[in-house]
């Protein structure tokens, strides 16, 4: 290749690029300057619509519908807006029209944007139905789970679940009690949105409910403290999964009710340190004094520290808790049992 | 002189290859990086996260701030840090043994009284001389330590934390208010699987700050910042996003990221030999996964964003760029034996060896490249057309994933309002090849020679306070 030849080429590969990239540079700039106009049209739509949104909200007048129903600014305006006023409102009957409008204005958008192929309008869509509890699109929610499913879960297929859950469509118990390798923290989110009625009907449905499930059921119960469900969660203490029995101690913990204390023992001597944690803790929320000793125990020798913590913890709950923290805090040679007895001294007993 | 201008030639065609292997590497790169956030990106930003706001769920955070020297920034930094949105979380300030008044700031401003609070050694640091808490915000907390660089101070806020993750912030940044909340949600999708997150670092030079948030987002005004905003860009949303696909990723920033205390213990904590230690942890951790056979994840999330204040200066930027590539030639040593191991999969056969060949060498390359275009040019030892071919490849390179980073952006997060702002960071992204590139290239070059000299320190950055705009 000769010189020339050499430099046209750079030329050439320097020219494209510049006009690439300013190409893009001006594209860029129009469709910025475009988004603004846009958002101050949005502005000024907004401003005109939200007072007559206000009126109906607040006071319940009329709104004409017809009005809202033209054009997708004014459908993005409206889902904005009712948005936020779901973010201010706690009153049933505000709420209740907040749910109603929605159905009434957006309903037809969301069943559209479901049905689009792009995963942000899908997603979008989903996040709404289930803000403003429109029940009318779950056939269309419910479409959108593979029938095979669900064996992975994806972002969107989790937020379907969410949405049924949210709208209280039962097939999705089905659904859940499918899911062995979800995340407990996923399964909470769809419990905590189901009705209690569904959540009874889980807990009767068995006993070979998948580990996660039986999971987030007792951390959903711990969560309502509701005595109506101790019996499932008592059972659960003889579980074979460690995971489980662990979970159900800190239910009774949260609950604030332990039927049978002579089960303790057998928890604050156990191999697995979570539970002779979990364990001291109950036996100080319901200052059981008769496993002071077991505690004093726990503290001194214990291997591990969250155990030692919790039961210098469950002592300090005791109205002599101070006098043996202080003895142990003098007596024991072990320095990390000075420095957490003494900070549980420092903070106050009971 | 014939047979040495061949040589050099072929020098020059040789490093010409280099790049353009580069340039088709970093393309690839874009191109995943464009997947993800088209389709990402008119996801509504508040919605996925809602769940997590107020729920009993959401992982409680210690956030711990390691400190030197920070008068300036440190109260507004911790002002900024109480008014993000996030259910449970402490906030430890790590003192490593400051010469001004770090700690009598956060005293005098946070009410702090002395704290008996019990310590757990998981790590050995050095001395704690004191630990306060705040009586109005109690859960402020503040660690006065006898000096011992960075990651010693940061292995300290681990000793001290008492939720099983921290989150390690810089001293001087600011945190966007739902953005621990979007850090923390793969996490907690993944049911702990993800043991790492990072976020993205953007410029806070040039915005509006008010009351510890960003108010009005702004390219900055001086060139040095305006570069760093296109470095920066360029570095996240193109490089980050595109390794994180395939649990690849190497670097989360020592400025905003939230770690599983429990895998950092296990790997010791951070290293205190090296000036890289946010690198070299997360690499630690990958080695450490992989040699436990774990299939823990390592991740990046761009949405949520850290704000902080950059180098304004030639001086203080050429520090900060020798001490990251000290850290990463530093890196890279201590973990040589991953390298091209299959043991250590996509780690140890690609994206160890891409920051090898390509972040690492690639400075000593472009250097020799620019040596040899300006000394070949006025002895005439290397062919005019050689020497514009590499010009060409150097421009090429230089800007075109600049003006690309900013694309992505753009589409992605619009994250600067006005149109002349983009103007600006496309104009000044043509400038990047004649000054600012051969100028970081050399920095970067100095910082090997620096890892070989093994210099260490904290960096010695003037310090304005991000939230004095």
């Amino acid at each position: 290749m000769d010189k020339i030849m050499i430099l046209k080429l750079v030329s050439i590969m320097i020219f494209i690029l510049l006009l690439t990239q300013f190409s893009l540079m001006i594209y860029m700039v129009i469709s910025k300057h475009q988004l603004n106009k846009r958002e101050e049209r949005k502005e000024k739509l907004k401003a005109k619509i939200v007072p007559f949104l206000d009126q109906y909200i607040r006071n319940n007048e009329p709104i004409q519908t017809r009005l809202l129903n033209d054009n997708v600014a004014k459908k993005e305006i409206i889902e904005e807006s009712l948005n936020q006023y779901l973010r201010i409102f706690n009153m049933d009957d505000t709420i209740d029209r907040i749910y109603a409008l929605a159905e009434e204005v957006l309903r037809d958008r969301y069943a559209t944007l479901l049905k689009s192929r792009k995963w942000s309008d899908r997603m979008n869509a989903l996040y709404f139905i289930e803000d403003f509890k429109i029940t009318s699109l779950k056939d269309e929610v419910f479409a959108g789970i593979p029938k095979n499913a669900p064996v992975s879960l994806d972002e969107e297929l989790k937020q379907r679940l969410r949405t049924l859950a949210s709208i209280q469509d039962k097939r999705v118990l089905g659904l859940i009690r499918r899911l062995n390798k979800a995340s407990v923290i996923f399964l909470k989110e769809i419990l905590r949105r189901l009705d209690q009625a569904y959540i009874e009907e889980l807990i009767s449905s068995g006993s070979d409910l998948p580990v996660p499930l039986h999971l987030a059921l007792l951390s959903v119960i711990s969560e309502k403290k509701g005595m109506e469900n101790i019996p499932f969660v008592e059972n659960s203490l003889e579980h074979d999964e460690e995971e489980v029995r662990i979970q159900s101690l800190k239910a009774l913990l949260s609950i604030g009710y332990f039927p049978n204390p002579d089960r303790l023992s057998h928890f604050l001597h156990s191999d697995i340190w979570a539970e002779r944690m979990t364990a001291a803790k109950i036996a100080g929320r319901f200052k059981l004094s008769r496993f002071k000793k077991d505690l004093v125990v726990l503290v001194e020798s214990d291997k591990e520290w969250w155990v030692q913590f919790a039961a210098s913890e469950a002592l300090s709950k005791f109205t002599d808790g101070d006098v043996i923290l202080s003895y142990l805090y003098e007596n024991s040679e072990r320095q990390n049992v000075k420095e957490i007895t003494n900070h549980w001294i420092s903070l106050g007993g009971s | 002189m014939e047979t040495l201008s061949l040589i050099l030639n072929w020098v020059a065609i040789t490093i010409v290859a280099y790049f353009f292997v580069i340039i088709t590497i970093y393309s690839m790169f874009f191109l995943l990086a464009l997947k993800k956030i088209w389709k990402e990106k008119d996801i509504d930003p508040h919605e996925p996260i809602e769940d997590t706001i107020e729920s009993v769920d959401t992982y409680p955070l210690s956030i711990i701030v390691p400190a030197y020297n920070e008068e300036i920034g440190i109260v507004p930094t911790v002002r900024s840090l109480l008014s993000i949105y996030y259910p449970e979380y402490e906030i430890i300030v790590v003192d490593d043994g400051s010469k001004d008044e770090t700690s009598k700031r956060m005293i005098d401003h946070f009410d702090m009284v002395e704290s008996s609070r019990a310590i757990r050694n998981h790590v050995v640091t050095k001395e704690i001389v004191g630990i306060c808490q705040s009586t109005t915000v109690p859960h402020v907390f503040l660690v006065k330590k006898e000096n011992g660089g960075k990651a010693d101070a940061l292995n300290c806020g681990i000793n001290v934390s008492k939720y099983p993750y921290f989150c390690a912030m810089d001293a001087d940044s600011i945190i966007e208010r739902y953005a621990l909340l979007k850090t923390m949600k793969p996490i907690m999708d993944s049911d702990g699987n993800v043991i790492v997150t990072g976020g993205t670092i953007r410029v806070a030079n040039g915005c509006k700050i008010h009351r510890g948030s960003i108010e009005q987002v702004s390219p900055p005004k001086n060139p040095f910042a305006i570069m760093q905003v296109i470095d920066y860009l360029r570095a996240f949303l193109i490089g980050r996003i595109s390794m994180t696909r395939f649990n690849w990723l190497l670097i989360i920033s020592g400025a905003f990221g939230i770690f599983q205390k429990e895998w950092v213990i296990k790997a010791g904590g951070y290293r205190t030999t090296t000036v890289g230690e946010d690198m070299e942890l997360v690499v630690r951790l990958h080695r450490l996964l992989k040699e436990s056979k774990s299939k823990e994840r390592i991740e990046y999330i761009a949405d949520p964003v850290c704000w902080t204040e950059v180098p304004t200066t030639a001086r203080v930027l050429r520090k900060q760029r020798k001490r990251w590539h000290q850290g990463l030639t530093e890196t890279i040593f201590y973990h040589r034996k991953m390298l091209f191991r299959p043991k250590y999969k996509g780690v140890g056969m690609v994206s160890l060896p891409y920051y090898v060949l390509i972040e690492w060498l690639g400075p000593v390359i472009e250097l020799l490249g620019y040596v040899l275009l300006v000394a070949g040019l006025l002895f005439g030892v290397i062919h005019l057309e050689v020497a514009l071919l590499m010009f060409a490849v150097a421009f090429f390179y230089g800007t075109l994933f600049s003006i690309s980073a900013v694309l992505l952006e753009e589409w992605g997060y619009k994250r600067y309002p006005k149109p002349w702002h983009l103007i600006k960071l496309f104009l000044w992204s043509f400038t990047e090849t004649f000054w600012y590139r051969p100028l970081t290239v050399l920095w970067r070059v100095e910082g090997i020679i620096s890892a070989i000299r093994r210099k260490h320190d904290w960096g010695d950055m003037k310090r304005k306070g991000v939230s004095s705009g």
